[in-house]
């Protein structure tokens, strides 16, 4: 029996169950820690057969549907901050504009490969490093500190945090703060995700739990909100500009994962906070370690085509 | 002069034997015929490749190569490179002249890419293939064969030698049959198929056959939705998203709820 799917988009003949296998596996991820999974399905469509353009660009329309329905999940579950959700995605959209700008020109300089690769493993170890230790220490540290009275002096970042103007409550999320920070840090990682060629979910969910000090399963279903819009605009400009979604391969990805993310925003509302932190910063430190490894380790092909991530 | 009309009559009929003598023989010998099957490939929803069947009546020991070219094309690479100890892209190259697909069957008597030959093979591509943009130290002949090891790993570009078997003789004529495997990755096209022979080491006759490849049904009109109308495809394509999105989240609402 033929089990094989032409994508005409992609202009390749894949088998069906590793589509859905891929955005089954991909979409559980997204649904557990509130990450689009971007950045592990383009090499692994990459690796499929796919050409990195459409891998891309397919893999964003693909995330719309995924995190739609992890969105809604978290949503039935009450961790959705839409006030902070749409803070950041205003900051996300400023920062991905200038990114973008600043990716131009160091294209014109001829550095951008550069950069971008030593932007994703400084980003990815740093962000890994820092989470799974935190969480590790979380870990070991809490049954002996039950019960234990929060007594240190305010740090300073919490200090300036503070001082910021027109200070409002998140219900949601529990937390009183300027409106201000939540612009800047979107901005931030909408500059870094447009430089890196990604959704940014993996770098929104570190700044959402540690600097916005935002509840982690809050965190989960509000990056999901934010998500799906980036996701949506990615696609549509894609489809316009480079013509490169694939639709085919984005329905048999997202009927995987629509399943996967269900079954992980489940798993989510099961697993500690500190839990959820360090099986996701594993996960980070794995992928960083295998974009270490392509940097050091000499190709195997001195030539490849043009785009993608 | 009452001699003369039998010796004219003798010397035509004489004519006449050797013209039919000559275009007998031709006959049998016969000028290459190249037979491709199928003659049309139509890329569907289940598509996953095909198998191109090519078969060629050439004169009995006769050396014969069958080439399948596909359109040519510009190709925009990058070219990987070292920066500060670390791999990674380091400058764009633009490929001029390259055909999409390039496949080789020849007998066994024949070497698959004959040094200096003109006819066929890597060396007689490589004559014709430009690059363009940031090319490496060593030159372009380092990047033609990271090229062609980029497009053999895609199954595009293959030598396969001894891969055209003799399959029967008859009078001055063998048949020789061979098979292209076509990967799923082909691109839809017009494609060429090219017939040698070549007799004591020169080329003494070819002849070239059309392969039509085009895309048909589901995937044709995708294609053409993305290329005519891509706003429409890119709504249609979110819609498709986020009402599969909703309803799985709708369909899984009983059991998701705490």
């Amino acid at each position: 029996m033929n089990w094989n799917v032409y994508l005409p988009i992609a202009g390749n003949s894949v088998n069906i169950f590793i589509l859905l296998g891929l955005g089954g596996a991909v979409g559980f991820l997204s649904g557990l820690f509130g990450v689009g999974g971007g950045f592990l399905m383009t090499p692994l469509l990459m690796m499929a057969g796919i050409p990195p353009v459409v891998a891309a660009a397919s893999d964003s329309n693909q995330i719309v549907a995924a995190s739609t329905s992890a969105t809604y999940a978290h949503y039935r579950m009450g961790n959705v901050d839409f006030k902070m959700g749409f803070l950041l995605l205003i900051g996300g959209v400023l920062g991905g504009t200038l990114g973008v700008h600043f990716i131009k020109v160091l294209r014109a300089l001829g550095n951008a490969d550069f950069v971008i690769k030593v932007t994703y493993v400084v980003m990815l170890g740093v962000v890994g490093s820092y989470m799974f230790l935190e969480s590790l220490q979380s870990l070991r540290k809490a049954p002996a500190d039950t019960g234990k009275v929060e007594s240190a002096r305010p740090s300073l970042y919490v200090r300036a945090v503070r001082s910021l103007p027109w200070q409002m409550t998140f219900k949601k999320s529990g937390v009183t703060l300027s409106p201000i920070l939540p612009l800047i840090l979107g901005g931030i990682v909408g500059i870094l995700a447009a430089i890196m060629g990604v959704g940014g979910g993996f770098i929104m969910v570190p700044v959402m739990v540690y600097m916005l000090r935002m509840p982690m399963h809050v965190v989960v279903g509000t990056s999901l909100f934010q998500i799906l819009f980036t996701c949506v605009n990615v696609t549509i400009m894609q489809a316009v500009t480079n013509h490169s979604v694939d639709v085919i391969l984005a329905v048999l990805l997202l009927l995987g994962s629509t399943v996967g993310a269900q079954f992980g925003a489940r798993l989510s509302q099961r697993l500690k906070g500190d839990q959820l932190k360090i099986v996701l910063a594993s996960l980070v430190l794995v992928v960083m370690i295998q974009m270490l490894a392509d940097l050091i380790i000499p190709p195997h092909i001195m030539l490849a085509y043009k785009g993608g991530h | 002069m009452g001699s003369r009309p039998p010796f004219i009559w003798t010397a035509v009929l004489v004519a006449l034997v050797l013209q039919a003598m000559i275009l007998s023989s031709y006959s049998s010998a016969g000028p290459p015929s190249l037979l491709v099957v199928p003659g049309n490939l139509h890329i569907k929803e289940s598509f996953r490749g095909a198998t191109v069947t090519v078969s060629a009546e050439v004169p009995k020991g006769a050396g014969a190569v069958v080439e399948l070219k596909g359109p040519v094309e510009e190709d925009h690479l990058l070219r990987k490179g070292r920066r500060g100890g670390l791999w990674m892209s380091v400058g764009e190259v633009t490929v001029h002249e390259a055909p999409s697909t390039y496949l080789l069957l020849t007998t066994p008597d024949l070497p698959p890419d004959e040094e200096g030959g003109p006819q066929w093979g890597y060396k007689a591509l490589e004559r014709r293939i430009r690059f363009e943009g940031s090319l490496p130290k060593q030159g372009s002949e380092a990047l033609f064969d990271q090229f062609v090891k980029l497009k053999e790993s895609e199954g595009l570009y293959g030598v396969l030698p001894s891969s055209l078997r003799l399959v029967g003789t008859s009078g001055d004529s063998s048949t020789v049959e061979g098979q292209f495997r076509l990967p799923g990755n082909i691109a839809p096209g017009s494609y060429r198929l090219v017939l040698s022979v070549i007799n004591s080491g020169k080329l003494v006759e070819q002849q070239s056959a059309e392969l039509a490849i085009d895309m048909q049904g589901l995937p044709g009109i995708l294609f053409a939705l993305a290329l005519r109308h891509a706003l429409l495809y890119g709504v249609i394509a979110v819609l498709v998203a986020l009402a599969t999105g909703f309803l799985m989240g709708f369909l899984f609402k009983g059991k998701g709820a705490h």
